[in-house]
């Protein structure tokens, strides 16, 4: 995490993704959430990567482990432009790692006395982080179950392709049954690994595919910290004596071991929302790969290639119309992003509303966008009715109707 | 343990070659076995280094001329022809910037209009010449062109005062400069260019449809947009078109869009050669029922008919009917579609000029 955060602040990223822009999108139920600016921001960010040095060297635990959750799932929710799966996935340990006593064993709270040294964890504890792991993998694997996924080996395709010049795997990436073969790995990779790490026997094996599937990826696509996260993460599935043996390795460690007892009720609750939220597409009648209608927290992983246009424009009663320069109020990346996701361009359509009923001091405004959006290779469809005045419209959880159906999914 | 393996490896299988990989018609060039030795070749030996080449020689005698002209042996129409010519064939390479063009940052020290006159004003009286500032609307063919048409009879002695003749010359000498080492660059850089094939970023493929995009909305703003007032909340702004000063504007316009479809067909003089046109209907890309290349085509020559129809210059249309350039910014959001989203999706190319900060998952 710390290399993520620092890393982040090394490359100006902090500055393009919170400061340079002057409107930001929200989650729904965040719309409210107060944007501190430049100077708050950089404090929370420092105070994020003091909180990951003080949980890795384990001082101050609770402390520490509470004021990282808060910290960067803030930092997640100020614009949701910047959403990604893995930073959702940080959100979630982050919020688990405070109710786990990792700081039990091998931490200065224990050298310096701040708590009792423990060489035990309850078993649920473990089996919590298994579980989530798994969840990850499995609705990852799951939504590659998909048409365009497993048939048509979109946008794997176009993925390889890119890569087909690569000294040697460029050979094997443009090789014509390499997408296939890929996308079918990945899904089965998925869909299985987690019961593969659960299994003793298969163990050992399934970890070695996980660092070779992950290293992989990493160094395929831009993924940033997923890969890294994975394969530290999945060690959990070994068990407690094999951890002793390499800790004792490394250094002379005291040693742990595992012993059941009763799950808290608040876990049961956490693991049946972490179950259903993924699933919450099913309520929907739309495409989810084109209409995203529950498409985020449900570990929809590096699953389609997109790519959009919208302008939007401006009407007043006196049928007077002008087009928005969106550069005057997007970032690129932001306009990018808004430009293929239904409910940016609704929240983005209200945002103008507000700014230029004010400029141009009436009431009478309405706005209409002509969106249009390419998916995995093909040429583009348009994406909202393009009649539809999205100041109507409220944001919520109905199926969204102004979205236009594409004709091949 | 075995028994469940071998089944899943089997079951694994049998799933596999169900959906066996059918030769798909998914008509992108990721999926088609085009070779792009000829395409690429085509662009470097007949488009863009005959292209830059005559660039130069063009802005070459725009300086010798502008030298006679400052020592009184040639005449003010000598030079504004000069410049007038210079400043269109400046239009025919705009789809070049990348590479060396690129790295020269060309387009943006000779044209980024509009003009800053008061800035212009201070940076003459002050001598600043330091073009590698970034950010400068005082400096290129815009600068020139002001100075050049924009002055009336009564202040050309200003025109020829000391400074504004060092100014000018400084302008000049940077910007040839510039194209001769584009121009030299570009003797190496051509095995380089052709032997980046395939789609990733950094390919030559994506570094044109890029470019041409880039080049394409500029226009649509900067040129048509802005101006008329469609980007402006109807407010129009007719003194903010490419060159207001020399009524030069609807003649650039028109080149600038006439070069971008000549670059997307590949084409030079009267050769039809390997372009991206080709390469589209090579995959068979289609819109609407129609080729996608045909289409683009279509809509290029709907926005070249509707600028040869404005009777006087960009900026006299804006004023008297802006409607017809409002009708022209129509077509050219029509065309980004085609250009912006439909071919690059189908040549399965990223549009990155405009940078992503972060990752993806």
């Amino acid at each position: 995490m710390l290399f993520g955060l620092v890393r982040s602040l090394m490359q100006g990223w902090v500055y393009e993704l919170y400061v340079k822009p002057q409107f930001f999108f929200s989650f729904y139920g965040f719309e409210n959430l107060p944007r501190v600016g430049e100077t708050l921001v950089y404090i929370i960010y420092a105070m994020a990567i003091i909180s990951a040095i003080l949980i890795s060297i384990g001082l101050f635990y609770r402390f520490a482990t509470i004021g990282f959750f808060l910290c960067f799932t803030y930092l997640e929710l100020y614009d949701a432009t910047n959403y990604l799966n893995h930073y959702y996935l940080i959100c979630l340990f982050a919020f688990l790692l405070i109710f786990l006593p990792a700081n039990k064993s091998h931490s200065l709270d224990v050298k310096l006395g701040f708590t009792k040294a423990s060489d035990t964890v309850s078993a649920w504890m473990i089996y919590l982080i298994m579980a989530q792991i798994g969840i990850v993998y499995t609705y990852a694997g799951l939504a590659k179950l998909h048409p365009e996924w497993i048939s048509e080996a979109m946008p794997l395709t176009i993925w390889l392709n890119e890569r087909a010049h690569w000294p040697i795997l460029g050979t094997l990436f443009s090789w014509e049954y390499s997408p296939i073969l890929f996308s079918f790995f990945g899904a089965f990779y998925d869909l299985f690994i987690f019961w593969f790490l659960l299994f003793k026997k298969t163990r050992p094996w399934a970890y070695a595919a996980v660092v070779v599937f992950h290293l992989l990826t990493w160094s395929m696509f831009n993924i940033g910290l997923f890969p890294l996260i994975m394969i530290t993460s999945n060690i959990i599935f070994f068990s407690a004596s094999w951890h002793k043996r390499v800790l004792g390795r490394l250094g002379g460690m005291p040693k742990s071991a595992v012993y059941a007892r009763s799950v808290p009720p608040g876990f049961v609750l956490y693991m049946c929302i972490q179950l259903i939220l993924p699933l919450r597409f099913l309520f929907y009648n739309s495409q989810l790969l084109w209409a995203e209608e529950g498409y985020r927290f449900g570990w929809r992983v590096m699953l389609v290639e997109k790519s959009g246009l919208a302008h939007f424009t401006l009407k007043t009663s006196d049928h007077t119309a002008f087009e928005v320069d969106n550069s005057k109020f997007l970032t690129p990346f932001q306009e990018k992003q808004m430009a293929i996701q239904p409910d940016f361009i609704v929240q983005y359509a209200h945002y103008l509303g507000e700014y230029y009923s004010q400029q141009l001091q009436r009431k009478d405004l309405r706005i209409f966008v002509d969106a249009h959006v390419a998916l995995n290779g093909r040429v583009s469809h348009p994406f909202i009715n393009p009649k539809q005045d999205l100041l109507l419209i409220e944001d919520g959880f109905k199926t969204k109707q102004w979205i236009i159906t594409h004709p091949d999914l | 343990m075995i028994k469940k393996s071998v089944s899943i490896i089997s079951l694994s299988l049998i799933l596999f070659f169900s959906c066996k990989p059918k030769k798909k018609e998914n008509n992108t060039l990721c999926d088609s076995d085009y070779n792009q030795t000829e395409l690429l070749s085509n662009y470097a030996e007949h488009l863009i280094i005959p292209g830059l080449k005559t660039f130069e020689e063009s802005l070459v005698s725009l300086q010798v001329i502008w030298q006679r002209y400052a020592s009184n042996a040639a005449s003010l129409k000598e030079l504004q022809d000069s410049f007038f010519e210079t400043y269109v064939n400046l239009q025919k390479i705009q789809c070049f910037d990348f590479g060396p063009m690129e790295s020269h940052m060309f387009i943006e020290k000779a044209n980024s209009f509009p003009l800053n006159q008061g800035k212009l004003a201070q940076s003459i009286a002050s001598a600043n010449i330091n073009f590698s500032e970034p950010e400068r609307f005082d400096i290129g063919f815009p600068a020139l062109e002001f100075l050049i048409f924009g002055l009336s009879e009564s202040n050309i002695d200003s025109f020829k005062s000391d400074q504004t003749k060092q100014y000018i010359g400084a302008i000049l000498s940077d910007l040839v400069q510039r194209i001769m080492t584009i121009n030299t660059d570009w003797v190496s850089y051509k095995t380089t260019f052709i032997n980046a094939q395939g789609t990733d970023a950094g390919s030559s493929l994506s570094l044109m449809v890029n470019a041409l995009n880039k080049s394409f909305e500029i226009s649509k703003r900067d040129r048509v947009g802005i101006p008329s007032g469609v980007l402006t909340l109807g407010l129009k702004q007719p003194e903010l078109v490419e060159a207001p000063q020399s009524f030069l504007s609807k003649k650039l316009l028109f080149t600038n869009l006439e070069y971008n479809k000549l670059f997307f067909q590949g084409k030079y003089g009267k050769v039809n050669g390997e372009g991206l046109d080709n390469v589209l209907a090579h995959i068979k890309a289609v819109k609407n029922d129609l080729g996608l290349s045909n289409s683009i085509e279509d809509n290029y020559d709907a926005m070249l008919n509707k600028i040869d129809m404005f009777p006087g210059s960009l900026k006299e249309q804006v004023q008297s009917v802006n409607s017809s350039v409002i009708d022209l910014y129509a077509l050219m959001s029509k065309q980004v579609v085609s250009l912006k989203s439909d071919m690059p999706s189908v040549l399965c190319i990223a549009i990155t000029y405009l940078d992503n900060p972060s990752d993806s998952d």
